[in-house]
């Protein structure tokens, strides 16, 4: 099994090559010269000659993508030309933020997804399993922004549950850190909770039924251990790969929310980016998300290999 | 084969039934039979015939499966299981009462290895310690005589043949020393050989530990071979109860008459019988007796209006037939 | 080719696309919620195409005097920062996203549907390549990607449904491979090439038809991701441009200005939700009607 994680690891790095050039060359189209831009507002045709000529602007595609490419393999990620900022620094900086709102929305996941998909196949039918469904049909319809917009306004406008706007770092205040990731965590993570428990809900409606629970109950188990020990391990396994494609969704998700929220994260920082056709952010942000996608499915290949004892060895 | 005589379980007028679509439909009615200590009873019957169902009903395992029982009591060493819920059914379940089931490699948690799930069920209903369970556990794989059993212990289910998955499976079963074991179809997913060697090892441990056996099986053959007492199910019912001996020689109701004839025989030059028509579904069945549109000596009037009750047919014998005193019926002839 | 031997001319073939499509056609019509989902659709279609007839105002007109006017006074939805009436705008926003949804999913297709072809029919290293390619797309998140597509180009309405149907083509690109490759294998198709029809003879007549239900199923679900795709976009300014009317700009407007118009943030949002529910349930009900199931992308999640 490990083998098998090996050799889609071994892929990843030309995935990312292949990422990387792809994006270098769509941003190298852009209309935007980078040289004007970084010129300001008085476009002194001197001082934009300059700059050309210090960023080696006027090199040809190939060059310059080998030349960010010799520097990323070596850690460095070369700086934006408008903030002269370097990216990984920035990158480094804000990538608690995100990863902080991807562990909220994880855990809410996990929870929510585990608790409506295992209450929907002991009690299907009933009430919370009816809701489940017609809110998963709903949820994949509501932009998840919107979501995040109703919440604000619900709960931060007319009512001052949680605050609206902003980050708290974790070391500055625990609580008020989660206070600020809640709305935002449950935006984003609405429309995969119902995936997952309607996932779940119909992989461990199966897994009942199989022989081995029936030997299990005749052994005299209780109900909970045949519940969270012998059927969920195995109803789980086609749940993964549901829960993977969620939290790869949730990465793109989280760039919009952080706009309804105001999240000082790697959001912002790449839509800025794209936007003045800053290359060296936008590729920063891009081969470290896919990377994050990556690692993601390598982890749930090793979740298999850890649920499905044939796939070791 | 002897039989020790205390009564261990009493199985009298046992109904189950099932939710389907178009109501409650019983799927086993008025079933009655008993296990003494020691014992092998065979539980035969074609696919159908409620046998499985009257076995899950035994240990009250029909519930999970949406069903019911109505009428009926199973009373084991004293108590009346019917009458428990969950929590008291499941000190029995797996401690006093063990259970081994037809698709032996089907039946094990394939994400647990063999020596997990046969530990837990010790420790689940002993409490002793995890060190202790597990060298009881390879004592018991070595006693199925499983080739090095700790090594064996740390496999999992997708590693073990057929015939081993059934022989851990019954080593499980009889882990906590149950004084009865319920035997589902034990050996019907197995190869011919692996099969003697199954029901070898099943023989082997009733004369080491006194164990009472209910042998569920649809083959005659291991019945004969395997059973001290035989019960024969048809569409949800039982239609004769009797010693082996005496079942086999001189069977007392047409259907076991039947499937006595089905059996081919090598080198008699025979044609091969079978009982024509097909087994009920459960809540399609025939008024009267439920065999009589199959059988060859239903007579008009008799056999098809009223509920045939089982009748007394000799010595510990009963037969559910209005004319078993009038039929002479060919058994296997004892060369 | 000409078959040389004597052999008894073989029964043309039923036309099998047409009589299933009709077939099919009856199963839909049958589906409540597909039922609905189609009608909504129709209204929808008709409110975009004849929106400068249905429209009560100018979209684009504004009126500084009657600035964030709650529903009721200022109009049936009220108005908005530049005072446009938000009726208007939500009936052009429909024209717009329509428009984008349609475009965004012809360049998934264009892109996607020839590769699909290729990989499926020609297989081996063609197959393996192409496979890369695609496996790489989707290992990006779509959203970022489709961030980068538009920074590069410009937002506009075009540049913004190029970048939503260049990063859905993969999922065409799967589901094209996977029926190209079942109907491969058939044996009539043996058959039909050991009696000497062609590559393009065999895709056109056989391939292509069985493709048709797959892919027309993947582009009914694939216009409802395309609308929270546009949504998204224009939110972050990435989309459809200001002042052209788009339910993502106005949710932006909205966003910028909820204490002071809380009105505004629920008519776009309640647009987009219904409009998507539409499409995925016609999308449904189109899978149920045309008894594929190979269309196992998960909808809904623009991953």
């Amino acid at each position: 099994m490990l083998k098998l994680v090996g050799r889609r690891l071994a892929w990843a790095p030309l995935i990312l090559l292949m990422i990387s050039f792809f994006v270098f060359t769509l941003v190298d189209l852009a209309p935007v010269d980078p040289a004007v831009a970084m010129a300001g507002n008085n476009p002194d045709p001197a001082l934009i000659a300059q700059l050309r000529h210090d960023f080696h602007l006027s090199d040809p595609l190939p060059v310059r993508y080998v030349r960010w490419l010799g520097h990323a393999l070596h850690g460095d990620l070369g700086n934006s030309y408008f903030t002269r900022q370097p990216v990984g620094r920035s990158v480094w900086d804000m990538l608690p933020i995100n990863l902080s709102m991807m562990l909220v929305a994880v855990v809410m996941i996990l929870v929510g997804g585990v608790l409506l998909g295992v209450l929907g196949a002991l009690r299907p039918g009933k009430i919370l399993d009816r809701l489940v469904t017609a809110g998963g049909s709903v949820a994949v319809a509501v932009p998840p922004f919107w979501l995040g917009l109703l919440m604000v306004l619900y709960l931060s406008v007319f009512h001052q549950v949680f605050p609206a706007i902003g980050y708290v770092k974790f070391s500055t205040s625990p609580w008020e850190w989660l206070k600020h990731l809640l709305m935002p965590g449950f935006a984003l993570s609405t429309l995969p909770i119902a995936t997952v428990a309607l996932q779940l809900k119909g992989s461990l409606t199966e897994t009942l039924g199989r022989d081995y629970i029936l030997t299990a109950r005749a052994k005299g188990l209780a109900s909970k251990t045949i519940i969270f020990k012998h059927a969920l391990r195995n109803a789980a396994i086609p749940v993964l790969t549901v829960f993977g494609l969620q939290v790869a969704y949730i990465i793109g998700g989280s760039v919009i929310i952080e706009q309804v929220f105001g999240i000082p994260g790697l959001g912002s920082y790449l839509i800025t980016a794209a936007q003045a056709g800053d290359i060296n952010p936008i590729l920063g942000v891009v081969v470290l998300s896919t990377m994050v996608v990556i690692l993601m499915n390598a982890a749930v290949d090793i979740a298999y290999g850890f649920l499905n004892p044939k796939l070791r060895a | 084969m002897t039989v020790d005589g205390a009564l261990l379980l009493d199985v009298d007028g046992l109904t189950v039934e099932f939710n389907g679509p178009d109501g409650w439909v019983r799927a086993v009615e008025d079933v009655s039979f008993q296990v003494h200590a020691g014992e092998i009873v065979g539980l035969v019957g074609e696919s159908g015939s409620g046998k499985t169902v009257t076995s899950l009903g035994v240990l009250g395992l029909t519930r999970a499966q949406g069903g019911r029982m109505p009428h009926g009591r199973v009373v084991f060493e004293g108590t009346d299981l019917v009458t428990l819920d969950d929590k008291a059914l499941n000190r029995i379940r797996g401690r006093r009462i063990g259970m081994v089931f037809q698709q032996p490699i089907r039946s094990l948690n394939p994400a647990f290895t063999i020596g997990e799930q046969i530990a837990e069920t010790i420790r689940h209903h002993e409490g002793i310690s995890r060190s202790d369970a597990w060298a009881r556990t390879v004592t018991l794989l070595d006693k199925v005589h499983i080739p090095e059993p700790a090594k064996r212990a740390r496999q999992f289910p997708h590693e073990f043949s057929g015939g081993m998955c059934q022989r851990a499976m019954i080593a499980m079963a009889l882990s906590c020393s149950p004084s009865l074991l319920i035997a589902d179809e034990p050996t019907t997913a197995l190869d011919v050989t692996v099969q003697a060697v199954v029901l070898d090892l099943m023989r082997e441990i009733q004369a080491e530990t006194g164990v009472a056996i209910l042998f569920i099986s649809h083959d005659l053959g291991v019945i004969a071979d395997m059973a001290d007492t035989v019960a024969v199910m048809y569409a949800g019912q039982v239609v004769e109860r009797a010693s082996v001996e005496e079942l086999f020689i001189s069977p007392r109701h047409p259907y076991t008459a039947g499937l006595m004839a089905a059996v081919p025989r090598v080198g008699q030059g025979r044609q091969l019988v079978a009982i024509e028509g097909n087994v009920p579904d459960p809540g399609n069945y025939p008024t009267g007796c439920r065999f009589h549109n199959r059988c060859e000596h239903a007579v008009a009037m008799r056999c098809d209006t009223d509920l045939i009750p089982l009748l007394p047919a000799g010595e510990a014998h009963d037969s559910r037939c209005v004319r078993t005193s009038e039929l002479m019926l060919e058994g296997v002839v004892v060369a | 080719m000409t078959a040389t031997l004597d052999l008894p001319v073989l029964a043309a073939p039923e036309p099998a696309p047409v009589r299933r499509r009709y077939r099919a056609l009856r199963r839909f019509a049958r589906n409540r919620a597909a039922f609905i989902g189609a009608l909504v659709l129709v209204a929808l279609v008709v409110v975009a195409v004849f929106a400068p007839l249905i429209a009560p105002h100018d979209p684009y007109h504004q009126d500084l005097l009657r600035r964030f006017q709650p529903p009721g006074r200022g109009g049936v939805l009220g108005s908005d920062d530049f005072g446009r009436d938000q009726l208007s705008r939500l009936i052009f926003g429909a024209r717009a996203s329509l428009i984008f949804s349609l475009l965004a999913m012809a360049v998934a297709v264009i892109i996607g549907l020839p590769q699909g072809l290729a990989a499926g029919f020609l297989g081996g290293k063609v197959d393996t390549a192409l496979g890369r390619l695609n496996d790489t797309l989707l290992a990006v998140p779509a959203i970022l990607l489709a961030i980068v597509v538009v920074g590069a180009l410009g937002p506009s309405l075009v540049n913004a449904s190029f970048a939503v149907g260049l990063v859905t083509a993969p999922r065409f690109f799967r589901i094209v491979r996977a029926v190209t490759q079942d109907v491969k294998g058939e044996t009539y198709i043996e058959a039909s090439r050991a009696l000497g029809s062609t590559t393009r003879r065999t895709v056109l007549h056989d391939v292509v038809p069985n493709v048709l239900g797959p892919l027309i199923v993947q582009f009914a679900i694939g216009l409802g991701t395309a609308v929270t795709a546009e949504a998204s976009l224009s939110f972050i300014g990435l989309g459809i441009r200001p002042p052209t009317a788009s339910w993502g700009g106005m949710l932006q407007m909205a966003a910028a200005n909820m204490t002071q118009a809380p009105f505004l943030v629920y008519p776009p949002g309640i647009m987009i939700a219904i409009t998507v529910m539409a499409y995925l349930m016609v999308g449904d009900g189109l899978r149920t009607a045309f008894g594929t199931t190979r269309s196992a992308v998960s909808e809904g999640t623009k991953a």
